[in-house]
């Protein structure tokens, strides 16, 4: 078990290198960072900066082309399937089998974990009365309203209780309400002791949300630190603003 | 590989997909009612259309009705059987009868023929056959006329025609159509059936007979084939079978094959699956299992279907009623077969549709994947095409040929060895890219 506050996440100078028509596009370019037990931690940046790609190489979908990422101890190259085991992930686009219920769902991400039917059942009972699904944990997906949606894609999520959460964007395209469920949900993750890795292109959720927080912006870093920090580092008091001035900043290099 | 994950996987994908209406429709409705459906329509339809043409009255024109009027008789009568057949001469009445099988009514026909010949010609004909159009013009007008489908055929009668067959001296007569219009053929068939009768008759009022034998026919021919009926049958069921099943194996697999890839993707429920902590190869054996059975369904259900549309007559529409039944050992043999080829179509299109982003995408590239089924499939349709070691190594094409051969009872046990140990050769190696190609990052995530 790791102790409180110890880092859970480890990520070195991890590239990753997309095959393209016109050589390789470098996604990711270079990017470390750590992320500990009890913390919220936003990777902020526009579209097309290599977020997503992060949280994919974390949770094992995508392979890093050099560098490293080691979550709960685990490195994503060498044991993809005991990260697995610790991460739950969730992203924006997720959908769900519309022709299976809630609770079926739950169970067969369940019966992948490894869970026994026993244990399976007393989780889900938990879960469908702690994110309130008892209405709907019976119905079809197809039927369920956004909202239910992303309960039953929470509790998908958070079957096998992980150590570490992973969210790309969760609330891209979601209502007000809907957003609001997913960020209860986020904060609740981080009272359990979690450690939370989050992306998100929107400054105000990463402000609110967020303990700490990396810019990222074609691959690279730019700045990392507390919302606070990095607004005082810009001269800025928006972290909007905060975001904007660096990438300015970055274009008048280049140029 | 766990045996369990691959199996957790395969019972969930089985639940998904028979929840659904449309996989229900192409797995097991489509192959259990195409066959009889298609049959039955189309037979009724051939059927009618048929009818429709031979019962029509042929509008016919007749060029040189002054120089035969025994002719004439006989057309008035096609186009009235009832009323003016009395003026019909007996030589068509005869003519008509079969004589192989009813020669001792030959004398008596004569006789009838002679004496009443309203009487027999009632037996010719029943119903109008054709209709006479008056006809002014001359042959050429006659020709354009039927061009332009104002006439179905004309009948040019030389000068002298009775006289002529009266001196006994060659004469011919001139039946214009059009051989490519349906009506036009069917109005020559007619014309070409009494003028033939006719001059049956004729012969065989030149000829001395004893009433006992048909003189124009000394002997007849018995054609006795070794085959049974039912060989004969089954022979002809075992062409269309082999290109039928490969069919419905294919369909069988696009729709569960294209929701189990492409659909993960549109859905979005791919990428989760991808960080559940079941390997990849777990995920493509539970996918493949599940195709491949929903693809030997649908073939098994079609011949369900098939065997039980022949034995109950519906394909009788199209021709002959059939003596169908499967020889056990060549249906368990094409079931045999059958296996590799299923796991060949459902890696292939598990391949394609999990590279495909969406539904409409995997949906397309299946297109040109059936073509390239349906070439080799068709080799069982080809007559004089027989199993041998080359073909015995061209993949699908062998199966079409060795199911062909063994339905109808062949079984060249070297031949088939081979072609199952090729064909299960090429299934373990579509599965195995089928695997590989699950784990490329540029297919599972590709934009």
């Amino acid at each position: 078990m790791p102790v409180p506050g110890a880092s859970l996440i480890e990520v070195r100078d991890l590239v990753k290198v997309f095959r393209g028509k016109k050589g390789g596009v470098r996604a990711v370019d270079g990017v470390s960072f750590s992320c500990r037990k009890g913390e919220i931690f936003g990777l902020l940046g526009p579209n097309g900066a290599g977020k997503t790609t992060t949280l994919r190489i974390l949770s094992t979908s995508l392979k890093p082309t050099s560098g490293s990422a080691v979550l709960a101890g685990h490195d994503v190259l060498r044991e993809p399937n005991d990260v697995r085991k610790k991460i739950g992930f969730l992203s924006g686009a997720t959908g769900l089998y519309g022709r299976l219920t809630g609770r079926e769902m739950i169970a067969y991400f369940g019966r992948l974990h490894g869970m026994s039917e026993a244990a399976i059942r007393e989780r889900t009972d938990r879960i469908v009365q702690l994110l309130g699904m008892a209405e709907f944990a019976d119905r079809r997906n197809d039927k369920l309203s956004t909202g239910q949606k992303q309960k039953v894609s929470i509790a998908r999520t958070i079957v096998h209780d992980p150590e570490i959460m992973i969210f790309d964007e969760p609330t891209s395209g979601l209502d007000v309400i809907t957003s609001r469920t997913i960020v209860d949900f986020i904060r609740s993750c981080r009272e359990e002791g979690k450690c939370v890795v989050f992306s998100t292109h929107i400054m105000s959720e990463a402000r609110k949300l967020c303990d700490r927080i990396v810019l990222i912006h074609k691959g690279r870093l730019w700045a990392e630190g507390t919302p606070a920090e990095l607004c005082a580092r810009a001269g800025t008091e928006d972290l909007e603003d905060a975001f904007i001035k660096l990438v300015q900043l970055d274009r008048e290099e280049t140029a | 590989m766990s045996v369990r994950n691959v199996w957790i996987v395969f019972l969930k994908e089985l639940k998904d997909i028979t929840r659904d209406r449309r996989t229900l429709m192409f797995m097991i409705i489509l192959p259990l009612a195409a066959a009889p459906l298609l049959m039955t329509v189309m037979g009724k339809l051939l059927a009618f259309g048929v009818r429709q043409v031979r019962e029509t009255p042929s509008r016919v024109a007749v060029i040189g009705a002054e120089s035969s009027p025994k002719l004439v008789a006989i057309l008035d009568a096609m186009a009235d059987p009832v009323g003016k057949a009395l003026s019909a001469p007996p030589e068509l009445a005869i003519g008509g009868l079969d004589l192989a099988k009813d020669s001792s009514k030959l004398q008596e026909a004569m006789e009838q023929a002679q004496a009443a010949p309203e009487k027999a010609m009632e037996e010719v004909r029943k119903a109008p056959a054709i209709q006479i159009v008056p006809w002014t013009g001359d042959r050429d007008a006659a020709r354009a006329a039927i061009e332009r489908k104002e006439l179905e055929a004309a009948v040019v009668i030389p000068p002298g025609f009775d006289a002529e067959i009266a001196a006994g001296r060659p004469v011919s007569l001139i039946v214009d159509h059009d051989s490519s219009f349906d009506k036009s053929k069917v109005a020559f068939e007619k014309l070409d059936g009494s003028f033939r009768a006719y001059r049956r008759g004729l012969a065989l009022s030149r000829i001395p007979t004893n009433g006992e034998v048909d003189p124009l026919r000394p002997f007849t021919i018995e054609k006795a084939s070794v085959a049974s009926k039912e060989k004969e049958d089954r022979a002809l069921v075992a062409q269309f079978l082999p290109y039928l099943l490969i069919l419905m194996c294919l369909s069988g697999a696009v729709y569960p094959a294209t929701d189990l890839g492409a659909g993960e993707k549109e859905r979005g429920t791919l990428e989760t699956l991808l960080v559940s902590p079941a390997e990849r190869s777990e995920l493509v054996m539970g996918k493949f299992l599940v195709v491949f059975t929903t693809s030997l369904l649908a073939a098994a259900l079609n011949i369900v279907s098939i065997g039980f549309s022949l034995a109950s007559g519906l394909f009788s529409e199209l021709g002959k009623q059939m003596q169908f039944s499967l020889d056990p050992i060549g249906f368990a043999l094409s079931v045999l077969l059958m296996l590799p080829v299923a796991a060949i179509f459902a890696a292939v299109l598990l391949s394609i549709s999990i590279f495909a982003k969406s539904f409409k995408e995997a949906q397309a590239y299946f297109v040109p994947f059936n073509f390239i089924v349906i070439i080799p499939a068709f080799f069982s349709f080809i007559p004089g095409v027989e199993l041998n070691v080359g073909f015995s190594l061209i993949p699908l094409v062998n199966v079409s040929l060795a199911i062909k051969e063994v339905l109808a009872g062949t079984y060249k046990w070297g031949c088939l060895a081979l072609i199952l140990f090729s064909t299960i050769a090429v299934a373990g190696a579509c599965i195995a890219f089928c695997a590989t190609w699950f784990k490329r990052e540029e297919v599972l995530f590709r934009t």
